[in-house]
């Protein structure tokens, strides 16, 4: 073996990972070689240096873990108004994010909610709805319901699409009815033969969730958070979510890529804008419902940011972020972000 | 932690977790639990390793475990992958945001510039009451000069003692690429530290 070959495996023979017949033939050569059995002695030096430096973790660490894997397991389990919500959002956002599946999903609401939405959500479909099991016994109308609220608008005159629509749902029924619906309209918005808008074009719709009454609707009928405690975490989320958001508008202001560096790199600022995106839809919803003004308006602001960098077209990147940062500047989002 | 245990159940086979696994899965917070003890020093280690801050490596450890239970119910269990390279995948991915979305917004603000100035050719050589005291955030420093897929490589092959195939697949990496990257960041580590290195030998 001559020292080319052996300096490149000293650090898988120091750390045992050759076969025997190579491990055999590296030891057969370091035993006459001055040089390679200096830079084996300086690699073993290295890995002691650095094994000294583990950093241990904060016992405290799975305090966190818990609390949030706690509120996921609430907002996804049985019907929490916030996990209905998040489903929601997740549902709607999933549409829009495909030009077409976005015009199908317009569509098929506009003709829903047209031929009465209310209806079929409390008395159609293939299960029907057995109220007792939902609803306590002694609950009466009054009881408060969640109302979605779905007006759908350009977020940009420029981009010359504007759908309005608009309407309420009454989703008095469990999550899982609501899921089996909202399946049904996927499968029909496919079923659709609705033609997609030009590739150019940027749809930039607002998906508006409002409690109908946002004193009661804050208190879900399965869950059992406290409005308190769950508008506390709402607003320490909302303050998380404006600095992701910041930090990633702030990245791509700053961006200075040729077209094909930036493809490299869009993948990666769509996905978090189209996670981000989800979010906003949901903390908007829930900072409008409680009153939070500031909140609500800074959210709205947002948003088209988040859908349009999601929603940036391959070939088209240099162009749609010139605009995007153009009205970034405009609007002063991320200032207003930073001041938030 | 002791580099003996660590080895133990870092290198688990992921079949040998399964029972952990699928109570988690089953919404057993405490098999979760045992599952985030025997990783959270390695991960948490490897994410600071990675951004350079305490206190972010800490918050990005407890998202790669939240992210971890998420995924857990649709976790494919293959012959030979190791639980802990699929934490090690997920722990990449967020620190990769969390550097990816600091980078442009600050630059690499994580160091303070003093402690790379100390790092040069000509530096004295330490005495050991220093290096206990500064050797951590030396290596910090030295490590953000890296730039971030030699940093990657080099922490996990160097400083977590990974081995090539399961960088490979942490990282999707190929194997020529790590292999180059890890040789680069290793000269430069080397260069910068040398003084450190050297004293090392004293302590």
């Amino acid at each position: 073996m001559r020292c080319e070959e052996c300096l490149p495996l000293l650090d898988e023979y120091i750390c045992g990972e050759l076969d025997e017949p190579l491990s055999n033939r590296l030891a057969t050569h370091l035993a006459g070689c001055e040089n390679c059995t200096s830079e084996q002695t300086e690699l073993q030096r290295e890995q002691n240096f650095y094994a000294r430096c583990a950093v241990p973790a904060t016992p405290a660490l799975w305090a966190g873990v818990r609390i949030k894997i706690a509120e996921e397991e609430k907002a996804g389990g049985g019907f929490s108004l916030p996990g209905a919500r998040l489903w929601l959002a997740g549902a709607l956002n999933a549409w829009r994010l495909s030009p077409l599946r976005a015009t199908a999903a317009a569509v098929v609401i506009v003709i829903a909610l047209s031929v009465g939405l209310l209806n079929y959500i409390e008395l159609g479909g293939d299960a029907p709805v057995d109220e007792a099991a939902v609803r306590p016994e002694n609950e009466s109308k009054e009881q408060p319901s969640l109302s979605v609220d779905i007006p759908v608008t350009s977020a940009s005159d420029k981009y010359g699409v504007s759908v309005q629509t608009g309407g309420d749902i009454d989703v008095s029924v469990s999550s899982k009815k609501i899921e089996k619906r909202v399946d049904k309209f996927i499968a029909v918005a496919g079923e659709k033969d609705v033609k997609p808008k030009p590739r150019k074009t940027i749809i930039a719709a607002r998906r508006h969730i409002s409690n109908r009454d946002s004193s009661k609707a804050e208190v879900s009928r399965v869950s059992d958070r406290t409005g308190a405690a769950f508008a506390s975490g709402i607003d320490t989320e909302t303050a998380h979510h404006v600095e992701r958001a910041q930090i990633l508008l702030r990245s791509f202001k700053h961006w200075r890529f040729s077209e094909d560096e930036m493809a490299l790199e869009i993948d990666y600022e769509k996905k978090l804008s189209r996670e981000l995106l989800g979010k906003n839809i949901l903390l908007r919803a829930d900072a409008q419902s409680r009153g939070n003004e500031e909140a609500g308006k800074l959210l709205a602001r947002l948003e088209p940011f988040l859908l349009d960098i999601a929603n940036l077209q391959e070939g088209l990147y240099q162009e749609q972020v010139a605009l995007i940062r153009e009205r970034m500047h405009q609007e002063g989002i991320i200032s207003s972000l930073r001041l938030f | 932690m002791l580099a003996d245990e660590l080895s133990t159940y870092v290198g688990t086979p992921i079949n040998n977790s399964e029972a952990l696994i699928e109570r988690a899965r089953r919404g057993d917070v405490e098999a979760f639990n045992s599952l985030f003890e025997r990783y959270a020093d390695p991960i948490f280690s490897f994410i600071y390793r990675m951004v350079g801050q305490h206190e972010l490596a800490e918050d990005l450890t407890q998202e790669t475990f939240v992210r971890a239970y998420r995924k857990l119910k649709g976790l494919q269990l293959h012959a030979g992958t190791k639980l802990s390279t699929w934490l090690f995948s997920i722990a990449k991915n967020v620190a990769r945001e969390s550097m990816r979305a600091r980078l442009r917004d600050s630059g690499r603000v994580e160091i303070t510039e003093q402690s790379v100035l100390e790092l040069s050719d000509n530096a004295p050589r330490p005495d050991a009451q220093l290096l206990d005291r500064e050797l951590n955030s030396i290596i910090q420093a030295a490590l953000q000069t890296l730039d971030e897929d030699k940093r990657l490589v080099f922490t996990l092959r160097v400083i977590q003692q990974r081995s090539y195939e399961e960088i490979a697949e942490i990282t999707e990496f190929s194997l020529p690429k790590i292999k180059t990257d890890i040789f680069r960041a290793r000269a430069e580590m080397r260069r910068l530290l040398h003084p450190y290195l050297e004293a090392s030998d004293e302590m």
